[in-house]
């Protein structure tokens, strides 16, 4: 997925999604920590990442996930790549990872909601060739649990997602489920 | 809103008067602010100087004597005034900074550090610097270090002993669909490869 415009650009167009997505609590939608990976034109997002991690030292609100105005949480982690050509910017979402948990009780029945693209196609057991993906595990995928908040196996492909597209939808479901 | 500490400076320095404000909410992220801010500033305007003032040991009193000090060296035009620590004074400190407005011109920019949660005070208290400010606001946080390859390599070492293997078998085992997903096991994916860029772009 490549849009038109640099890096830093896609960026604030993803903080002021959280700033206006009214599914997050209102005092937790003014953080998104990004931070460049240093020598590359790369940039990483988090929200909810791992508190033993040391990518962020300085800031432990990317370890805390946003919390959700009506119970649950969200954790969102993004990398994006900015690519240069002939003083044109563009920029590539390479991976994210869009994670509900915790949803009160719903007309949907749904308690956790994912969505994963992670770097490099998952080769090897089960590769298809001619599907240039992995059925068994897709490259881009979403999973879906209506009991077990942390069950893996089912993996719909989705092809890549816009996450500030999810974060829209997911806020408008979620506003339309629980009210505001 | 600027995400990296270049683009703040660049901003910074491209008109005159400028002045900046600059949020923090946690402590390492000012001290990085501070400490980066300098060489920052010459990598865009090579003769810059940062001409540092903290507040931390002053009074209401001696605050505008400091600053005063500051804004008269000759060389005004090269420096760039950073204000910091300015929280036991704050609503002194901003009507000072208010009223020298003018005097702040003489400097190639300024830059003003306050607690997040001090801010709104301090903005109410200096209507007039504000309007020169505009658009120029960062949080510390936001501008802080790159993450570099010595900390991705700690976190991949951390996921390491965690999970009891070594990130070769890690990608063995994902790549042969052995290991569920996990949190852990996307970040882990995403540190191999962050690592894997670091190195190309180094070679």
């Amino acid at each position: 997925m490549i849009r038109e415009m640099s890096a830093q650009e896609y960026l604030q167009r993803l903080k002021a999604g959280v700033s206006s997505c009214a599914a997050i609590d209102p005092g937790d939608r003014v953080r998104l920590p990004a931070k460049r990976i240093d020598t590359s034109n790369a940039w990483f997002v988090a929200r909810g990442l791992d508190a033993e991690n040391r990518l962020f030292p300085d800031d432990p609100e990317a370890h805390s996930p946003f919390n959700l105005i009506r119970g649950g949480a969200l954790r969102l982690q993004v990398r994006v790549r900015e690519i240069r050509e002939g003083g044109l910017r563009r920029v590539e979402v390479e991976a994210y990872r869009f994670c509900v948990e915790g949803l009160p009780p719903n007309p949907n029945i749904v308690r956790c909601l994912r969505y994963d693209k992670s770097q490099g196609l998952p080769k090897g057991t089960g590769w298809d060739d001619c599907l240039r993906d992995n059925p068994q595990h897709p490259h881009a995928h979403m999973h879906v649990n209506f009991r077990e908040p942390d069950a893996n196996d089912l993996r719909l492909p989705t092809g890549s997602v816009c996450p500030l597209l999810l974060l829209s939808a997911f806020g408008f479901w979620y506003l339309s489920t629980y009210g505001t | 809103m600027f995400l990296e500490l270049a683009e703040f400076c660049r901003g910074l320095l491209s008109h005159h008067p400028s002045v900046a404000i600059v949020t923090w909410a946690s402590q390492p992220a000012l001290e990085s602010f501070v400490a980066r801010l300098g060489p920052a500033l010459r990598e865009e305007h090579s003769d810059t100087i940062l001409s540092r003032l903290s507040a931390a040991e002053l009074d209401s009193a001696s605050f505008p004597e400091r600053l005063l000090r500051c804004l008269e060296r000759r060389d005004g035009s090269r420096r760039c005034l950073l204000v910091y620590r300015i929280e036991p004074l704050a609503p002194a400190a901003a009507r000072i900074l208010n009223g020298f407005r003018e005097r702040l011109a003489s400097q190639r920019a300024v830059v003003v550090v306050i607690r997040e949660n001090r801010k709104r005070d301090f903005v109410t208290d200096s209507p007039d610097l504000m309007d020169w400010v505009g658009t120029s606001a960062a949080r510390a946080e936001d501008l802080g270090p790159a993450i570099s390859l010595r900390e991705i390599k700690a976190s991949i070492k951390e996921l390491e002993r965690r999970h009891g293997m070594s990130s070769e078998r890690f990608l063995k085992e994902s790549t042969q669909g052995r290991l569920e997903s996990s949190e852990d096991y996307w970040l882990w994916n995403e540190l191999i490869a962050m690592r894997a860029a670091h190195r190309a772009e180094k070679q």
